[in-house]
């Protein structure tokens, strides 16, 4: 008895160190953006860094929201993120139903390139695209990016459907379709509802994919006053030096709350997102 | 359905025709167009025109499609200053980033499988990474680096690691070491999170067999969870593979490849020949290179993913 507690106080010892190191690690960064961004100039400059601002202030935001175009960088993302996610849901929902429940030819295939679609080299991608949406004059335009985007979005959020699909039972439409509905009402009133989850981790990820995007927006995007954050954010330390590490902060911040608070509430859709397909439920 | 429905009996060839195209056979297809399309047009079609592009001298003026066969390779793997040292960086980052985020991803996915107490924020706080965009991930780094201000040149100095500041990210020595920190912190919760849904297979039972038969924690290290993290763990070790090998934000925003070209990838190398010097056909065949040699972890991982499906 003695020695299994020792054993298992060692096994806890070891495990909290580590986790302190790692979570040091990667939670540091996150910190550091934070307090430096309530930091006058003043602290920022210091030989010995200043851990936690004495005199916390909110010059940097308001500078960043007044002076820059922060505000307008937020707004396209969140406009080009928000079309892109009802546009991947739109055109994956009925294909996913359609790999999870029925037998047709070339399935295979289909999902052979569901899967490798997304491992290509982007900038193969990139190339070609530019070129095209440059003809078709999509090129500095919302929709020339949401089309990427999409496209970027659409094979694994295909994939990440078929597989929650995969997990509701088939008798939940058959039993509909025996009242009464026709297939398409049956997906509508019984199955839908059910895959919700699914469906919500799928819109998690094409929305993270859009919003965290970069250089599809940088070769794409033109105007300034189109730029989304990522872009946005990147000129600005373009124009205004590496230096102003305050004001880039504060921005940095701007565009990581939603991402934080989505992890919040919604980390288990996030983790079921990310090991789809790799892990049997 | 409709061909119950009919009275008189078909003949055989039009009744097979018939049973073809009655909702059986053809509501799949309907259901898959609004996905397949765009697929065709968003992926097939860019992965094929960007490797025809490859081999013609496609530029932005001209617009010259014609081919010129395997010209641009050749300029690039004998004439390229650029082209073999971005190939072994592209290596080095790679297989350093993979091994490092395994390593790390399996010691914490090991210790956050343990039922101790604050558990879940350990969890969210190896995760968090993952919600950051990777140039925003850069410009924290970059603070982080600061040759003069930045916190990593403070605490080295205050434990006594080093004498003098470093220029991380200007410095030919530490720039490639340094982008691969970024990129470890931007993968780590990935390799985490795969790995941890693997350990959560294990079960318990298996442990404890283990540890009657003698094992003690390193065996069953060994003999429990390695083997049966053997599939998820192939998995990761070919998702980070691809992820690291095709990146591009973090290191154009840290480095844009400098200083003195210590940290050319074959993306930003790419890029720069795309979108610098406009050469779309020359670019488009340093991709290329990228896709043949990522076929095979490519396939590897296709074949994994659909073998467990079926």
């Amino acid at each position: 008895m003695e020695l299994f507690i020792r054993r298992r106080l060692g096994r806890y010892v070891l495990a909290y160190t580590w986790l302190l190191i790692i979570s040091t690690f990667t939670a540091f960064p996150f910190f550091w953006m934070l307090t430096s961004s309530f930091k006058a100039r003043a602290e920022i400059f210091t030989r010995v860094p200043v851990l936690i601002p004495k005199a916390p202030t909110l010059a940097n935001y308001n500078y960043v929201l007044t002076e820059t175009p922060a505000g307008r960088y937020f707004l396209n993302s969140l406009y080009i993120a928000t079309v892109t996610t009802l546009l991947a849901l739109v055109l994956t929902t009925l294909g996913a139903y359609a790999l999870s429940r029925f037998q047709f030819r070339m399935r295979r295939s289909l999902g052979v390139w569901l899967i490798a679609g997304q491992m290509f080299p982007g900038i193969l991608m990139l190339i070609p695209l530019f070129v095209t949406l440059t003809r078709l004059n999509l090129i500095n335009t919302y929709a020339g990016l949401i089309i990427v985007y999409t496209m970027a979005a659409l094979p694994f959020s295909t994939w990440m459907l078929k597989g929650y699909f995969d997990t509701v039972p088939r008798e939940l439409e058959d039993s509909a379709m025996i009242d009464g509905c026709s297939r398409l009402g049956a997906i509508r009133r019984v199955f839908l509802p059910v895959a919700a989850p699914g469906i919500a981790a799928v819109a998690l990820f094409a929305f993270t994919i859009a919003w965290q995007e970069f250089m599809f927006a940088l070769t794409m995007m033109k105007d300034q006053s189109k730029y989304p954050l990522s872009v946005g954010i990147n000129f600005f330390v373009g124009i205004a030096g590496s230096v102003v590490w305050g004001n880039i902060m504060a921005m940095a911040v701007l565009i990581i709350v939603p991402g934080l608070i989505f992890f919040l509430f919604l980390q288990r859709y996030m983790i079921s997102g990310l090991t789809a397909g790799a892990v049997k439920g | 359905m409709s061909t119950k429905s009919l009275s008189v009996p078909l003949p055989e060839g039009l009744e097979r025709l018939s049973r073809r195209l009655s909702n059986r056979h053809i509501t799949p297809y309907y259901y898959l167009l609004p996905t397949v399309i765009p697929l065709l047009l968003l992926t097939v079609y860019p992965l094929l025109r960007g490797i025809y592009l490859a081999f013609t001298q496609y530029n932005l003026y001209n617009k010259d499609t014609t081919l010129v066969g395997v010209f641009n390779f050749v300029e690039l793997t004998t004439n390229d200053t650029l082209f073999w040292g971005a190939l072994t960086n592209n290596i080095i980052w790679t297989v350093g980033i993979v091994a490092i985020s395994y390593v790390l991803g399996l010691f914490t996915s090991i210790a956050l499988n343990e039922n101790i107490p604050l558990r879940g924020l350990f969890r969210g706080l190896a995760l968090i990474p993952w919600v950051c965009p990777a140039v925003v991930a850069a410009l924290a780094w970059r603070w982080i680096f600061d040759p003069h201000f930045g916190m990593l040149n403070y605490m080295l100095m205050e434990i006594g690691l080093i004498e003098r500041n470093i220029g991380w990210l200007g410095d030919k020595n530490t720039a490639l070491i340094a982008t691969m920190i970024v990129a470890i912190w931007k993968l780590l919760p990935f390799s985490v999170v795969m790995l941890l849904a693997g350990l959560q297979t294990v079960p318990e039972e298996l442990y404890e067999a283990a540890a009657i038969d003698g094992a003690g924690v390193l065996g069953r290290f060994r003999w429990v969870t390695l083997p049966l993290l053997n599939r998820v763990g192939k998995i990761a070790i070919l998702l980070t593979t691809i992820w690291a090998f095709n990146h591009f934000d973090s290191v154009y925003v840290l480095t844009g490849g400098g200083p003195g070209d210590t940290t050319m990838l074959l993306s930003i190398m790419s890029y720069l020949n795309a979108f610098r010097f406009f050469k779309i056909g020359y670019a488009s065949a340093v991709g290329v290179v990228m896709l043949i040699l990522l076929l095979l972890p490519i396939t590897l991982y296709t074949r994994q993913v659909l073998e467990d499906v079926e």
